[in-house]
């Protein structure tokens, strides 16, 4: 009976059942099995509200989808092509952290590559880059970027595990800094042969830099407001909105009164689809514990692994495949209460477990079959799947050798915490 | 029914237009009280908590209507188009038995909580925030039944060959 249950709900979720409907179902039938009156799980569900951090959440959310739909990634484009387009595999420099700084900004929720693509790949193929490389290019840099403060991902693994999410801020940094590095790397390999049309100009990068001044300076509110100990996250997300506003409304004036209802919508429809998952993961997973299940889990792996090492390549593969079917957000929520404890009991440190979890969600951004980067991509850009993930090819052994790094390396992630 | 829906829709954006505006607002103000006249509401947090969640089910009341709930369609593309159809269909069905579920205990919850009585803060009950939960899923409900009858409608047009 219950086993049939629980084939009968996997195949609803793989048909398109919205997660959470499928989750709820799940807690609510196992909580009709024990007896407990199903008013429970709305208690676990009220939990939420017990949370301070996901006033954050929605706040940086919304500065998010404000800046999307501002200029200020043609102002990015333009100055990082300023300081950097000279060079051999400028471009493709330019690229990668255009990307990451705009999806760290904007909450890793897919509108990188819409919003940056249709500028970048026309310029890369302008400057006689190869198009599949391009391509690969732009799809594997769409998710780049989730390990630099404030994206969302990284203030989710916060929320669920109850970590200090400052300290998770800094933990992201060097190996979203390594990860960029190791591919630009690659981009100037890559590159070598490019056009550099572009000569470098003192005005030019003066210009560049003064019209993107006001953007350039959110990362150091963002970080002043939390590390110089003036504002809680919370805080620092309501004055990240309050600047991102006054900079987008009243001095660039590209967003207007008009527009704001419609990014109000689309703000509370995404932040509103990740937090009724999580409210119902909460409540699931009150059964799971209830029944012990994270406890036998653990067990069963104490019997059959004991070095820290092997855990740990276990679960990359679990996370690489986990990446592949879920995205990032239900993948933290329901995968992440289930590891803590098996990571804990084999000393894994908890922030250093977030770092490496967000990098196998990263790469699965980018692999098939339904990465959801693959899907933006294939849509801007009008190509196949199948093209799309030949081309990422070279870029995903490129992030699969970071991975490796940054797991098996903790102090790459550690080195600025107390 | 399409002009109510539309008018709902309308009310539903101003609503969240101002959650996230009173948010915004309000954490501000918090923020300035705190640091320059060092005092601030001590209920504010609990307000501005239950906001979030009001802004969290509203929107993903939204979302139902717009399809955009976050969910794992492998099964449908690999099914030619009837097969796609009808598991819309269940899909549908299940997602409103669900929803009726949920309706159910969060009717509960709210009225136990009424009785029990506890307070947010100062005055205001805690039960007048929980309202939101059986009241999303409704809305949900309605959505999941909207989207239910429309693919049934297509399904049925498409037997009858080709659209009218």
């Amino acid at each position: 009976m219950t086993s049939l249950l629980v084939v009968l709900l996997v195949i609803f979720a793989l048909s398109g059942a919205p997660l959470f409907i499928v989750i709820s179902a799940a807690a609510l039938v196992s909580f009709y099995f024990l007896g407990v009156d199903l008013s429970v799980v709305i208690i676990e569900m009220y939990r939420l509200a017990a949370n301070p951090m996901l006033i954050a959440l929605v706040l940086f959310a919304f500065a998010g989808y404000v800046l999307a739909e501002s200029g200020a990634s043609h102002r990015l484009v333009r100055l990082s092509s300023a300081v950097f387009g000279r060079m051999p595999g400028g471009l493709a420099i330019v690229t990668l952290i255009v990307c990451a700084l705009f999806t760290a900004l904007t909450g890793a929720s897919g509108v990188t590559i819409v919003a940056l693509g249709g500028i970048l790949l026309p310029a890369l193929l302008a400057d006689a880059y190869p198009e599949k490389f391009s391509l690969g290019l732009i799809t594997s840099s769409g998710s780049l970027g989730i390990l630099f403060p404030p994206s969302l991902p990284l203030i989710i693994y916060g929320v669920v595990t109850e970590t200090n999410i400052p300290d998770l801020f800094l933990a992201g940094l060097a190996p979203g800094l390594f990860i960029v590095l190791l591919l630009s790397l690659y981009g100037v390999y890559r590159g070598k042969g490019s056009a550099q049309h572009a000569s470098f100009s003192f005005a030019n990068l003066r210009t560049a830099a003064r019209e993107a001044s006001w953007e350039m300076l959110l990362p150091l509110i963002v970080f002043g407001g939390i590390f110089g100990g003036f504002l809680v996250l919370s805080e620092a997300a309501a004055v990240t909105v309050f600047y991102v506003l006054l900079v987008e409304m009243a001095i660039h004036r590209e967003i207007t009164w008009r527009d704001m209802p419609s990014i109000v919508l689309k703000t509370a429809m995404m932040v509103g689809g990740i937090i009724v998952i999580l409210g119902a993961s909460l409540a699931f997973n009150s059964f799971l514990i209830d029944q012990q299940v994270p406890n036998r889990i653990l067990e069963l792996m104490r019997t059959y692994v004991q070095s820290k090492y092997v855990f740990l390549v276990i679960l990359n593969i679990f996370l690489l495949i986990v990446g592949c079917i879920l995205d990032i957000f239900s993948a933290l929520v329901i995968v992440v209460p289930l590891i803590v404890p098996l990571a804990a009991s084999y000393e894994v440190n908890i922030i250093h477990l977030g770092i490496i979890f967000l990098t196998n969600l990263q790469i699965g951004y980018s692999t098939p079959p339904i990465g959801m980067n693959l899907f933006i991509a294939s849509l801007r850009f009008e190509k196949s799947i199948i093209q799309l993930s030949l081309a990422t090819l070279p870029f995903l052994i490129i992030l699969l050798a970071a991975l490796a790094i940054i797991t098996f390396f903790p102090p790459l992630s550690l080195m600025f915490l107390r | 029914m399409k002009q109510l829906e539309d008018f709902f829709g309308r009310i539903e954006k101003w609503v969240l237009f101002f959650l996230l505006g009173f948010l915004l607002a309000f954490s501000l103000l918090q923020i300035v009280l705190r640091n320059f006249f060092s005092t601030g509401f001590v209920w504010g947090d609990s307000l501005l908590r239950n906001t979030v969640l009001w802004i969290s089910f509203l929107g993903a009341a939204r979302a139902t209507a717009e399809d955009k709930h976050i969910r794992i369609d492998l099964l449908p593309r690999l099914l030619p188009t009837f097969g796609a159809t009808l598991s819309s269909l269940i899909i549908d069905l299940f997602s409103l038995f669900v929803c009726i579920a949920l309706i159910l205990a969060s009717w509960r919850f709210v009225m136990d909580e009424r009785v029990s009585g506890g307070f947010a803060f100062s005055q205001v009950p805690l039960w007048w925030f929980e309202v939101i939960f059986p009241f999303s899923f409704a809305v949900m409900l309605v959505r999941f039944g909207i989207h239910l009858g429309s693919t049934a409608m297509r399904m049925i047009r498409s037997s009858k060959g080709g659209p009218s």
